[in-house]
């Protein structure tokens, strides 16, 4: 059994994964890979990760459906969820408000563009 | 490959600085960020002889481009307008040279012409005119089994 914690990196940026996920790799974390919110529900069913990077905007299923779902289920409900969020400047030029953000019931926010050796500080904690 | 990801409503500006001083690339990108318009995508190359460099814009900002490059001399001549066009995205590439032989023999065989391409830490992204969009998107998901994801 390996005993590496699993990260399910989300995003709709494959740049911003494959850069989340080396960084994760080098600090040796497993990482599973989703590009929009249904296939990272595809990914937490088969892989149960340990902790979720997820990105707020994009296509399919947004990242605040999916975490509210995710904390909704009693199944899921104890995977940690670190929301990646640049809403709170897009918040004028598109349909996401503050109030998504406060009832997705996220365990962290980061701002975007994120800086990777805090992610890593947020993702150790909760990896402990 | 996991996934194709679709850029639609963009316009390919085409510019040439010769010799290569720097100087009208330099007036271009500076005056996009003053005029707070958004590249999709940016290519350069600097030879010996002189600068090229393509970039892709929103159709909505065609006419605040437009009006960029009228305004500044510089800029009236070495830059222009090619068609509306779209990026093709492939992701993740995992740094194999044979996806992007792939992919250009299959858009090859459709007889897609490109504007460009360029490669990322993960992807590899194609510059197709936008009226050909269906046959290229069909051409690539034909190779690598995939659909597109529109977004």
């Amino acid at each position: 059994m390996d005993d590496k914690k699993l990260i399910l990196v989300v995003d709709d940026d494959p740049d911003l994964v494959e850069a989340i996920s080396m960084k994760l790799a080098s600090e040796n974390y497993r990482v599973a890979k989703a590009y929009d919110g249904v296939q990272a529900w595809d990914k937490i069913k088969q892989e149960r990760p340990h902790l979720i990077i997820l990105d707020v905007m994009m296509p399919n299923k947004n990242g605040y459906q999916v975490c509210k779902e995710l904390k909704n289920d009693p199944q899921y409900k104890n995977i940690t969820v670190v929301l990646l969020t640049a809403v709170g400047e897009a918040v004028t030029s598109t349909n996401y408000t503050h109030m998504d953000g406060k009832t997705a019931l996220a365990d962290e926010f980061i701002p975007k563009p994120i800086d990777l050796d805090s992610l890593m500080e947020i993702v150790k904690d909760y990896t402990r | 490959m996991e996934g194709m990801k679709v850029s639609g409503d963009l316009v390919l500006v085409e510019g040439v600085d010769l010799p290569a001083t720097g100087e009208r690339l330099s007036r271009f990108l500076s005056g996009l960020a003053q005029t707070g318009v958004n590249m999709s995508l940016f290519i350069g190359g600097k030879t010996q002889e002189g600068t090229q460099f393509e970039c892709c814009v929103a159709a909505s900002d065609e006419g605040r481009v437009k009006a960029l490059m009228h305004g500044n001399p510089e800029l009236k001549t070495g830059v222009e307008f090619a068609a509306p066009v779209d990026l093709l995205t492939l992701f993740p590439h995992r740094f194999d040279l044979k996806i992007l032989g792939l992919s250009l023999t299959a858009l090859g065989r459709a007889r897609i012409p490109l504007h460009g391409f360029c490669s990322s830490l993960s992807a590899i992204t194609f510059i197709t005119d936008h009226t050909d969009l269906e046959k290229a998107s069909a051409a690539l998901e034909g190779c690598f089994g995939l659909g597109a994801e529109p977004s």
